[in-house]
């Protein structure tokens, strides 16, 4: 079964759930299971360099070559972290010769499709962080639609079957039906949940952010509660809607005054890529001398979850 | 002038009452738009819109989990806006206002990172198109948006505003 068409069967499926919920629960396998016993040992590729095009390019062909993820005629939503009206140098956005070498490379693989979707924090305001992030230009260049997502029809309610926390979520259309979506953050320090990358870029596709955020108040501030209940949330939306492909942007990470900036930046110069969304955090995780890999909840709970390997120790590194 | 880990503070002390005399941010319980909105702007400058308003835990909204240091230095309310110029260029400014100026202090100290230092309100820091200060109990975060890499305009526009904000 294809992706899409899997994701598609889940949210009709949802669709049915308010009448009949526990007959469709019974329908669906809890995706950690299945994704723990295949990710008994793991890996990721690693590029170091300063061409971010040509980086991304060899560690994705380290892994296989993008027609190890994209066959011909899919449709492919690339989703960067462009959360932020910021300009590029601050770092908050992923890079956009990233996304572009991606691109390149899914149009190679004769995708039928292929579209740069985010949801920028709601603040910001949309179409300026595309602008400013490089992500407009990266699709002038390429011809490819490029969509900030702005207004609530660009999303569908889901549930979350299994979830402990984040029950339902409202999420982006486009990734419900895509065939791959290949995920690509930047890697930053996080006021909140200490580190941002893979697992964290995912709160980018959900509309209702404050539920994230519920066990945050005034009264405990941030508190155990406020980091477990975000952690879970993250780790669940991954489960739900994995990614096909994650590729780290850690050319310069912020390694202070995330997730906006600015703060202090680092040229680390590597790009990283995997399908084990978890331990490519732990692995970017390291290098910030500012991050404890501890504080990172979300990780721990990922891991928990069956998504991945928190374990470096089990996770082959392949230089590309 | 007052000197905290390196950043300078100016000393409101007014010599007419021999009263600290706070700036107007200060002094306010709820967001007033025109702390933006009536800042003197260079010539060809403009604001585009009206500021937006952004209370307590509607910090989320503006900065996502950003939110949390502020809220965790006193964080009461803040200010967006945009200005935009005759030429295309585009300016965002973001006004924090805290409980109090040394949880601002606290805060922007929290937030320091290597960077270049214009003469701009107090402690201001520069870095890559953006610039922040301190205004007393403000800590206030300007992003300038153009095709130059000139950022002469915006040191300027931030002294601007850290003038009225001053008053």
């Amino acid at each position: 079964m294809k992706r899409r068409e899997f994701l598609k069967q889940v949210s009709a499926g949802i669709a049915v759930v308010g009448c009949a919920p526990s007959s469709f629960a019974d329908n669906v396998a809890p995706l950690s299971s299945v994704t723990a016993s295949m990710t008994p040992q793991s890996s990721l590729a690693r590029a170091r360099g300063a061409d971010p095009e040509a980086m991304t390019h060899a560690a994705v062909e380290r892994l296989g070559g993008m027609r190890t993820f994209v066959h011909r005629g899919d449709k492919v939503v690339i989703k960067p972290n462009v959360g932020w009206d910021r300009p590029f140098a601050i770092r908050a956005n992923t890079h956009p010769d990233v996304v572009k070498a991606l691109a390149r490379m899914v149009i190679e693989a004769e995708a039928a499709e292929v579209r740069i979707v985010d949801f920028p924090v709601m603040g910001q305001n949309p179409r300026n962080a595309f602008e400013a992030s490089g992500m407009n230009a990266v699709g002038a260049e390429l011809g490819i639609p490029v969509y900030p997502v702005c207004e609530a029809s660009g999303f569908v309610d889901i549930t979350l079957p299994g979830a402990e926390v984040l029950k339902t979520a409202r999420v982006i259309r486009e990734l419900l039906e895509a065939d791959v979506i290949l995920n690509v953050p930047v890697a930053k320090s996080h006021g909140c949940t200490k580190f941002t990358g893979a697992l964290k870029n995912w709160m980018g596709i959900v509309w209702s952010r404050a539920y994230f955020h519920q066990n945050f108040t005034t009264d405990s501030r941030s508190s155990p509660a406020h980091w477990n209940h975000i952690a879970s949330c993250i780790a669940e939306i991954q489960q739900r809607i994995p990614p096909t492909l994650a590729v780290i942007d850690a050319l310069a990470i912020m390694k202070t005054g995330g997730p906006q900036g600015p703060g202090e930046l680092e040229n680390v110069g590597e790009i990283l890529a995997g399908t084990d969304q978890v331990a490519l955090d732990t692995y970017a995780v390291s290098l910030f001398d500012t991050i404890e890999l501890g504080d990172v909840i979300s990780i721990h709970r990922a891991a928990q979850l069956g998504l991945g390997t928190s374990d470096l120790s089990r996770v082959a590194i392949w230089d590309a | 002038m007052l000197m905290c880990c390196g950043i300078h503070y100016r000393d409101r002390h007014d010599p007419s009452t021999g009263l600290h005399a706070p700036a107007r941010a200060c002094t306010l319980s709820v967001p007033d738009p025109s702390l933006l909105a009536d800042a003197a702007l260079p010539a060809g400058w403009s604001l585009a819109e009206e500021p937006r308003a952004y209370v307590g835990d509607q910090l989320f909204d503006l900065i996502d989990g950003g939110a949390v240091q502020y809220i965790d230095h006193g964080f009461q309310w803040a200010l967006a806006a945009t200005y935009l110029s005759e030429s295309g260029d585009r300016m965002t400014a973001e006004l924090y206002r805290m409980a109090s100026p040394q949880q601002a202090r606290d805060l922007f100290v929290a937030r320091d990172f290597p960077a270049e230092r214009p003469p701009v309100g107090d402690g201001a820091r520069l870095q890559s198109g953006m610039v922040e200060f301190l205004s007393e109990c403000c800590l206030v975060s300007l992003t300038y948006f153009s095709l130059g890499n000139d950022d002469s305009t915006l040191v300027h526009i931030a002294q601007l505003l850290a003038d009225h904000l001053a008053r």
